[in-house]
């Protein structure tokens, strides 16, 4: 009788022991869900990190996804990349697997760095399944305007949209019809015009004020440089010389940013169709 | 209900439960929402009209005036030249602001004489991030 006392004894003390550790481990992971749960992700993050440095490999994977998504919300894509990454290696399931390359893909895209994300692209096998294939060419889609590929990009977004689905496909077809617009102004055009005349690569590039501005500086420089007595010209050289390169670097930032919102709003609409 | 059917009943709600938090554990990022902030282009804007605002003298004024063409119409068109953060006219206007207008541009002709390509960061601490050095008033 002793003996069963004794074993009974043992055994709840040995099953209360694995009890108390695996709850703890439960619980840390539970506070940092909730945490999670509002929005206190930089908390979330120390806590999810506490447990995955205990976890076994079985639940390595879906911490470090959680590890990653933090820091995804906190716009840290490059460690966010690293925990997919390894939630990636951890992963027992192809379709996680899958699921994690295209998170990590993502992460290289909010970077905006679109190459690399293409080239990952182009390594990821999705195999047959219908719904995986139009997720990457989805991918590939925004990538190829993101590098802009702009026909290359059509390619691709078309064969995101279901077969059937022809609205959507027409509306892509008309909105892709205009993308010529999307390559205008030319940052080239721009330092050519600011070279030759100086403010009109800034007025090429839709910032009349600035180019007026441009102009008649340069034009008051030049004036008092040829114009004035002998020593006028070393005094004004260098303040013209840098007013002018001034003025061609500005020409070409104008035609990147007016071209930059050209393209956002050109991407919104593509949005409005891709992911209604 | 007899036995089999609450089988069947238990059954299917394991399954949707399951079904459920798989998808919770996969999706915990969405895509889409993603992909609407991709491509917002930058804005930049600098506002220096605080300067002119509550001036006691009519000297700090005018100083503060000057300021604010210069920024405006000439340091517009210019490259980026000052190695300081904040640049030199920045500089120069809180110093009119804090010492009066004599003893801040006094320090403004200072910081411009400091001000050149041979500075480095034995003397002033190095910001990566705007690629300046540090020099606040």
């Amino acid at each position: 009788m002793a003996k069963y006392i004794l074993f009974s004894i043992f055994y709840f003390l040995f099953s209360f022991s694995i009890e108390v550790k695996s709850n703890d481990l439960k619980s840390i992971i539970n506070f940092a869900d909730s945490l999670s749960l509002h929005r206190n992700y930089q908390n979330a993050l120390h806590e999810y990190k506490r447990a995955f440095f205990f976890a076994g490999s079985d639940q390595k994977c879906q911490l470090s996804e959680k590890i990653a998504d933090c820091y995804f919300v906190l716009k840290e894509f490059q460690l966010a990349r690293t925990f997919y990454d390894s939630a990636l290696h951890y992963s027992i399931h192809d379709s996680l697997r899958i699921d994690h390359a295209f998170q990590k893909v993502l992460c290289y895209m909010m970077e905006d760095n679109f190459g690399y994300a293409l080239l990952k692209l182009d390594d990821l096998e999705v195999g047959t399944p219908i719904h995986l294939q139009r997720r990457k060419n989805l991918y590939q889609g925004i990538c190829y305007f993101g590098v802009e590929q702009y026909d290359a990009s059509h390619q691709h977004l078309l064969n995101s949209i279901p077969e059937g689905d022809t609205i959507r496909k027409s509306q892509l077809h008309q909105l892709y019809k205009s993308r010529k617009k999307l390559k205008r102004p030319n940052s080239n055009v721009a330092i050519i015009l600011s070279i030759v005349v100086p403010g009109s690569g800034q007025v090429y590039s839709g910032d009349i004020k600035d180019g007026l501005n441009s102009f008649l500086l340069l034009g008051g420089l030049f004036y008092l440089g040829t114009c004035t007595s002998m020593i006028g010209p070393v005094i004004i050289i260098p303040f013209f010389y840098r007013y002018y390169m001034g003025g061609i670097l500005h020409a070409k930032q104008a035609a990147g940013e007016k071209r930059n919102e050209k393209r956002y709003g050109y991407y919104s609409n593509l949005t409005e169709i891709l992911l209604q | 209900m007899d036995i089999p059917k609450n089988r069947k009943y238990i059954f299917i709600i394991i399954c949707i439960s399951f079904a459920c938090k798989l998808t919770g554990y996969s999706q915990e990022i969405s895509d889409t929402s993603a992909f609407k902030t991709l491509f917002i282009p930058e804005v930049h804007t600098e506002d220096h009209s605080k300067y002119l605002e509550n001036q006691e003298s009519e000297m700090k004024v005018l100083i503060s005036f000057s300021f604010l063409f210069y920024k405006k119409y000439i340091s517009s068109q210019d490259v980026e030249a000052c190695v300081f953060h904040p640049s030199c006219s920045e500089y120069t206007i809180e110093a009119v602001e804090n010492k009066g207008a004599i003893i801040g541009l006094l320090d403004g002709f200072d910081r411009l004489l400091r001000c050149h390509s041979f500075v480095n960061g034995r003397d002033y601490p190095y910001n990566t991030v705007t690629k300046k050095y540090h020099d606040p008033h």
